[in-house]
């Protein structure tokens, strides 16, 4: 009956054009599939009757197809089958398990299972493997997936359960991207030896772990181009993993290039040859009053001087440090630095990073935690320096300024006025106002600013 | 927030199938990697290079696609990914998807071709056979018992 329907099939005549397609590019579209989903389509035409058993994409996530935990076994079944059935001479591209349980109570079955597959893809070759797991016992690799000649990418998510690291020196042999993502690690000598012995790995993330009892966490790395560490789990209001809170960081890897750690503050940083860095990213909630997270922030910026693009933020400080001017890092110099991104709630660390970056082009600020007046003396120290202090960016490099989420405070007015005052190069400045503030202040604020001494006579000024 | 490019740009042009000729920056053109290969090759010191696989039709949209790749360094993300969405909500049916498909294949263009394929694959999860061919206009070439047997080898699919 159903042969009708698609023979006189309504679409306008439109003619079949998919399955004339050339079978690399339908294996690519199948790629994109869940392997449920592949299997189905052999049933659409012949031509795709035996395309699914040669598709190097495996993906299988419990949940979207068997939804409540008794068909748990029956998912089992269905990897099985298609893991014995499927061409094994096809190396298997990736393999993707996801939102896989355990069953309660010591599901042997379940680990073994999970064991079983992970050896099956790391024999067929694998060479990306995204696991997502909510197993009930700690969980380790299997030493045919550590000795993986092929394994390029690793994802592994575990629902906060430990993950045992193999404790070998050398592993992973083409293992370049890894990401562990909620789950708790538990030896910091296992982890520091692991992540070192992982030659040629370039990619390395890690969300939301905890990292229990760690004193340090090492990232010594030869290779590593890029670092993540971030903790999100107080955003998505899931368990608090609390980052690296009652840790040390420290990162040695001369060949870093991108790095980003947004979460809660460490308690000390130690960043070592940061040569490379080109793009650096910072996101705090620090924990800490007055002279701590004046000492935290120094040992951060002295790390990251070479950045060439640096983000900070958001840098609150309780009013105790309000007016500690940074004088000792004033001797830094981030020669590289162009673009700057930050908060700009405390002037006196913009002044500080506008002084030691004396080829910056662009500079981004956010006006994340507005104070409608100034703590005493900042602006006066303002204009009190204004007079002998050179601020060569200003004069020579700094090409475009934007200001975001202004309100037109007075502070945030004379911030303004310091930097055309003194902005010889700059070209642009954009000033974005903060939604939520009736018009009638902001139309009072841009007419100031309209009238402000400019240095440069070429700045085109912009109000969104 | 985008950067000018400086206009001293090298230009390239591009034919068409149907003979239709279009003119763009070279760093819009080598987001082919098929382009790439044929300007380090010295194919396009002189006249245009001739795409005999793609009509000037599909080649506009797959030029769009390059110019908007290829000027957004210092873009959002997230922006660029509401733009590919657009853009493939733009090509409507699945034969225009299928032309893109067929295109940025050729024209190994690996971005255009898994935003397609990804286009083309959400529109089959979750559906039967016999919806995937109602939507798009597939035969059934199956006879009654081979489509009986298909269903029974992979009775796993079809629970």
């Amino acid at each position: 009956m159903e042969e009708k329907l698609t023979t006189e099939s309504g679409n306008g005549g439109a003619e079949d054009r998919i399955t004339k397609l050339p079978e690399p590019i339908i294996q690519c579209i199948f790629s994109f599939l869940e392997t449920i989903d592949v299997i189905r389509s052999s049933a659409v035409s012949r031509s795709w009757r035996h395309l699914w058993t040669s598709i190097p994409h495996l993906s299988f996530t419990q949940s979207t197809v068997w939804t409540d935990s008794s068909t748990n076994r029956r998912f089992k079944d269905f990897v099985n089958w298609v893991l014995i059935n499927r061409n094994p001479s096809v190396c298997i591209e990736k393999f993707r398990l996801t939102n896989y349980w355990f069953e309660e109570e010591g599901d042997r079955d379940g680990k073994n299972w999970f064991y079983r597959w992970v050896s099956l893809a790391a024999r067929g070759n694998v060479k990306e493997l995204d696991l997502s797991i909510y197993p009930d016992v700690p969980i380790s690799f299997p030493y045919s997936l550590v000795t993986c000649q092929s394994l390029v990418a690793l994802k592994v998510e575990l629902w906060m359960r430990v993950l045992h690291l193999p404790a070998v020196t050398s592993g992973f042999p083409s293992l370049k991207s890894l990401e562990l993502k909620r789950l708790t690690l538990n030896d910091e000598n296992v982890a520091r030896n692991f992540i070192a012995g992982c030659h040629i790995l370039e990619h390395l993330s890690l969300n939301s772990c905890v990292f229990q009892g760690f004193k340090v966490l090492e990232i010594y790395s030869a290779n590593l181009k890029c670092l993540n560490i971030s903790d999100t789990s107080y955003l998505e209001g899931t368990i608090l993993a609390g980052g690296l809170s009652g840790s040390k960081l420290e990162v040695d890897c001369p060949k870093l290039v991108s790095f980003t750690f947004s979460g809660p503050s460490a308690l000390e940083y130690s960043f070592k040859n940061l040569l490379s860095i080109d793009k650096a990213s910072i996101v705090w909630t620090p924990a800490f009053e007055g002279q701590e997270i004046y000492n935290l922030v120094s040992q951060v910026l002295s790390g990251l001087r070479n950045a060439k693009v640096l983000a900070l933020y958001p840098l609150f400080f309780p009013t105790s440090v309000e007016r500690l001017y940074p004088a000792k890092l004033e001797s830094l110099s981030f020669s590289r630095l162009k673009v700057l991104e930050l908060d700009s709630s405390h002037i006196n660390w913009v002044k500080l990073l506008l002084k030691c970056a004396p080829n910056l082009e662009v500079l981004l600020l956010l006006i994340l935690f507005p104070k409608e007046h100034q703590v005493e003396d900042e602006t006066t120290l303002l204009e009190r320096e204004d007079q002998n202090i050179e601020f060569e960016c200003l004069r020579k490099s700094l090409k475009r300024i934007h200001l975001i989420f202004v309100r037109g405070y007075k502070v945030e007015l004379e911030l303004i006025r310091f930097l055309l005052k003194h902005g010889l190069a700059l070209e642009e400045m954009t000033i974005i106002w903060k939604r939520d503030v009736e018009s009638k202040y902001t139309s009072e604020a841009q007419e100031e600013i309209l009238q402000f001494q400019k240095a440069s006579s070429s700045v085109s000024l912009s109000f969104l | 927030m985008s950067i000018t490019t400086e206009n001293n740009e090298k230009m390239i042009t591009l034919m068409s199938s149907d003979g239709e000729e279009f003119v763009v920056e070279e760093a819009v053109a080598a987001q082919s990697q098929t382009i790439k290969h044929l300007i380090e090759d010295g194919c396009s010191t002189e006249g245009s290079i001739p795409l005999p696989n793609v009509t000037g039709r599909v080649l506009s949209e797959v030029i769009q696609y390059c110019k908007k790749h290829s000027s957004s360094d210092d873009k959002e993300e997230k922006e660029l990914e509401a733009w590919d969405a657009e853009f493939v909500k733009a090509a409507d049916d699945h034969v225009a998807l299928t032309d893109l498909m067929m295109a940025a294949n050729f024209l190994d263009i690996k971005g255009l071709l898994d935003l397609v394929a990804q286009t083309l694959a959400n529109m089959i999860t979750g559906k039967s056979p016999e919806e995937v061919r109602r939507m798009w206009n597939i035969k059934n070439d199956f006879t009654p018992e081979e489509a009986e047997k298909v269903r029974k080898e992979n009775q796993w699919a079809f629970e």
